[in-house]
């Protein structure tokens, strides 16, 4: 069963960056519980890994695993945006169960 | 277009030229016949008449001559002389010579009898020439002429012969060359044939050079303009020319790439001036386009965003919110939104934002100040309502206390009174700061109002915890406080309730620790009281009514409403009676009922009953100013009003300085208020009257109703209580209860009003029992003056009160 692999880019430890994390960190619960690593990157701290990834604007998340690559960029607060955004989930879809979720990325 | 052109013109042209050519053709072959013929023609006659002569006389000179004739002419080779059986009547000239040379020896012969029916000839010419017409054949293979002659027998012939009329003798064929004919006409006909096909060819250049100076060339440079406007150069344009139908083409498709250009530049120009970024991104997410507030919002150059992958959800109407680096180097906020548009002809996305960093700051400034003191900074009312209520939603989920503090400056007012209003802010904020100062931080300090603070002390330990807190903010505060005129020793008595204990929810809490700090006021100031359970909250409450009356008075909160009077049955105006309100900044307008009888009960009824008079008087001269007649004004006055002297002195004061009319205003008193000291009350009333007041006994029937009152007392009219109106028409007892007091009224004399009407059922039934006036909500609620005045615009003069007629 594969993790998802995510980074979340924001600039500084502002309330709306902690809002977008918080935001992203009941999603993610909610959704793949602990089948999930999101690493947070602060662009201020390490603009050059920012550069790297051609970060345009914050927050920016980016599922890295399972294929393929996607970005969100935004506040997050939108799960149903997010989660199609991420390529998660097709709009109008249930929410995914855990084994299938898992077998169909792997 | 230009070959083309020139390859149909070169047809036409020689299409033109070939059929000029073939019908000069024809007519040269005419003209050469015409000129052989007529060459031919005399020696024609001539031969036909010497055969004629030759067949009369039998005389062959004359035929010789003209065949020595035919033989020096040119170009004729033949001359034949045929049978009607088409065979050669004779070979030749010599074969005429021998018969000439018989003729002359012998005597002429009669030829043998024709037959009956001649063989058909071959030849149709032939025949046509045996049937008596000349006819012609040209050879041109062989270019020679045939002519065939007739030989029409003479009449003196036809004896001997026995021809008839209708048969012709033989054909006399001449066969000659037209070679030397031709010669003649040709030379005249090379040389119009050549002009004509000149005239064709230069009418057909000049044709070519026309078209192609007027219509070929000024297309080709619409074309070539036009294909400039297509690779983007929409500034070129098609050389200017007469307004004929090109020209004119060329004009109209130079306005419109001139709009076209002008258009797309004012779109470029708002796309490049707008301070929204625009993004056009592509089904698979990539920028294909970015404006440069898109470049400034994002800090990155315009040519590094187009190609990259901005990642926002493709979803028409989604909304979010990004970071943004704004110019000054700080962080901002811009709101994103997405919109499904066409780029290119594919679908695509267009991402609009826009910074937000301003609106949001303003918004959050605004909430702040709507839960914030302005003066001190501390959370307001309501906030720390808020917070009240958060705390103890967790400390009941922790099993923890708090304790909130209430507390109340003393003699504020009096800083406020004499040292002025800079000085008491000046306190306030002192005593804002040493308060948040005395506590831990994570306790909440609040200005409620006024004087007054609360502290939220969360976690605390017990009452004694929280007394030792409160005992310690009080001896803070009474610090001497240096202020910028003068030093000043603030003295704060302190109220404390404890969760859960003393309540469990925020109003409680509140109410509890506002109560004991009441009970330590009275207890003596200057100290802190823990609430405690047998300490009632009414007097508390009052306490603070009190303290909110007298702002009240200061701040001029007092309002007087007028509710209009009307004549029964007629409905015509009679007066006002003058009602007492308060309109509180916080609360609103506040019932009388829940007023009126504190400031009886405090005194502040005098001066406020005066402010009343005084009010109305005013009110009176600037509708009398108007020229409005709004008739008799009724205030209200309370039983302590009457119960002291000073009544009459108050009013003769106000008669004297704010030219009060007594003539234009009544007094309405309650029972209640006269009944303690009848001969006082009437002393006072007479007093009263004599000065041009009318007394009206209002809220009649509720108090204690004795005739005797309406015997002993002065009064000009009788108002019957609301209670009674209100059931008049379902109740009977009330309406029989009202039909006996109006009587009972009208047999002393007195007019009735009844107050309360809200129906037009009542209004009726109160006129049917002979009640004089009426008041109520059925013809107006009580309003503000300017109201009153826009109710009744057309009030004319001369419109006294009822009352005057008694």
């Amino acid at each position: 069963m594969g993790k998802y692999t995510l980074k979340l880019y924001v600039t500084g430890h502002t309330p709306r960056s902690q809002q977008a994390i918080d935001n992203l960190r009941g999603i993610l619960e909610a959704e793949f519980a602990d089948r999930y690593e999101l690493e947070i990157i602060d662009v201020l701290e390490k603009p050059q890994l920012a550069e790297d990834e051609k970060i345009l604007a914050t927050p920016t998340l980016i599922k890295e695993l399972p294929p393929p690559l996607r970005r969100v960029i935004g506040d997050l607060s939108d799960r149903d945006q997010v989660l199609l955004g991420l390529d998660l989930r097709t709009v109008g879809a249930g929410r995914p169960d855990t084994s299938d979720g898992g077998s169909h990325h792997d | 277009l230009t070959a083309r052109f020139t390859v149909i013109l070169s047809l036409v042209l020689a299409l033109l030229l070939a059929l000029g050519g073939a019908t000069l053709a024809v007519q040269y072959r005419q003209a050469v016949i015409a000129a052989k013929q007529d060459e031919l023609r005399h020696l024609e006659l001539g031969l036909l008449a010497s055969l004629h002569t030759l067949m009369n006389t039998g005389k062959a000179g004359l035929i010789q001559d003209w065949l020595g004739e035919v033989r020096n002419h040119r170009g004729l080779e033949r001359v034949t002389i045929l049978g009607r059986d088409g065979e050669p009547a004779f070979r030749d000239l010599d074969t005429l010579r021998r018969v000439n040379d018989h003729l002359d020896q012998r005597s002429f012969q009669r030829a043998p009898r024709p037959q009956a029916a001649p063989p058909p000839l071959a030849q149709p010419r032939f025949r046509q020439a045996l049937a008596g017409d000349r006819t012609t054949h040209v050879d041109w293979a062989s270019d020679r002429m045939v002519r065939l002659l007739p030989l029409k027998q003479a009449p003196s012939c036809r004896g001997c012969h026995g021809y008839t009329d209708a048969e012709t003798l033989g054909v006399l064929r001449l066969s000659s060359t037209l070679s030397e004919a031709r010669e003649r006409v040709h030379g005249a006909y090379l040389e119009s044939a050549g002009f004509a096909a000149m005239v064709v060819l230069l009418t057909g250049l000049a044709a070519f050079l026309l078209v192609r100076r007027e219509i070929l060339h000024p297309l080709h440079r619409i074309m070539t303009t036009a294909r400039r406007w297509r690779d983007g150069g929409l500034d070129a344009r098609v050389p200017d020319r007469p307004a004929d139908e090109i020209g004119t083409l060329g004009r109209i498709l130079n306005d419109m790439a001139g709009r076209l250009e002008r258009q797309l530049h004012e779109t470029r120009n708002l796309i490049a001036q707008s301070r929204t970024g625009m993004v056009v991104i592509d089904a698979e997410g990539t920028i294909l386009f970015a404006n440069p507030a898109a470049a400034r919002l994002m800090n990155r150059p315009r040519a590094q965003l187009t190609g990259s992958q901005l990642g926002v959800p493709l979803v028409d109407g989604h909304k979010t919110e990004i970071q943004i680096r704004r110019g000054n180097g700080e962080s901002g906020v811009a709101e994103l939104s997405v919109h499904a548009t066409e780029w290119d002809g594919q679908p695509a996305h267009l991402v609009t934002f826009h910074d937000v960093t301003e609106r949001q700051q303003a918004e959050a400034d605004a909430r702040h100040r709507a839960l914030h003191d302005a003066l001190t900074g501390l959370p307001n009312r309501v906030r720390f309502h808020d917070l009240l209520e958060r705390a103890i939603v967790r400390a009941a989920a922790q099993g923890n206390r708090l304790a909130v503090l209430f507390i109340d400056l003393d003699r504020f007012k009096e800083v406020n009174d004499t040292l002025g209003h800079a000085a008491g802010d000046e306190l306030l904020r002192a005593v804002a700061r040493r308060l948040r100062e005395a506590v831990r931080d994570t306790d909440v300090v609040a200005r409620m109002s006024g004087d007054e603070f609360t502290v939220l002390l969360d976690g605390i330990g017990d009452r004694d915890k929280a007394l030792d807190v409160a005992e310690k903010v009080r001896r803070r505060l009474a610090e001497p406080a240096e202020l910028s005129s003068q030093t000043l020793n603030p003295v704060a008595t302190i109220g404390v309730s404890l969760f859960p204990e003393d309540g469990e929810d925020a109003d409680t809490l509140l109410m509890r620790a506002d109560t004991a700090m009441y009970h330590a006021k009275e207890a003596g100031r200057n100290c802190a009281h823990a609430f405690a359970a047998d300490q009632g909250e009414a007097a508390s409450r009052r306490f603070r009514l009190e303290k909110a009356l007298q702002r009240a008075q200061a701040n001029d909160e007092f309002r007087l409403f007028y509710q209009p009077q009307v004549g029964l049955p007629g409905g015509e105006w009679k007066g006002m009676e003058a009602l007492l309100r308060w309109e509180d900044p916080i609360d609103g307008l506040v019932s009388p009922a829940d007023f009126i009888p504190l400031l009886e009960e405090t005194g502040m009824i005098h001066e406020v009953g005066e402010w009343v008079f005084r009010r109305a008087a005013a009110d009176l001269r600037r509708w009398r100013e108007a020229g409005q007649a709004v008739g008799r004004v009724w205030v209200n006055v309370s039983a302590r009003q009457l119960a002291t002297d000073d009544l009459v002195a108050r009013l003769d004061r106000l008669i004297r300085e704010d030219g009060l009319a007594p003539e234009q205003v009544g007094i309405e008193l309650t029972e209640s208020g006269v009944a303690g000291d009848i001969a006082h009350s009437v002393a006072v009333l007479d007093r009263l009257r004599q000065r041009g007041f009318q007394i009206a006994m209002d809220d009649f029937g509720t108090g204690y109703s004795a005739l005797t009152f309406l015997r002993q007392l002065p009064i000009d009219e009788v108002k019957i209580d609301r209670a009674f109106v209100h059931g008049i028409t379902e109740n009977r007892e009330d309406h029989h209860l009202i039909r006996a007091i109006i009587a009972m009224a009208h047999g002393l004399g007195l007019p009735v009003l009844a107050e309360g009407v809200e129906t037009a059922d009542q209004a009726e039934l109160l006129a049917a029992e002979g009640c004089d006036a009426a008041q109520g909500f059925y013809y107006a609620r009580p309003g503000p003056a300017d109201e009153l005045t826009r109710l009744r615009p057309e009030a004319g003069p001369g419109l006294p009160g009822t009352q005057q007629e008694q």
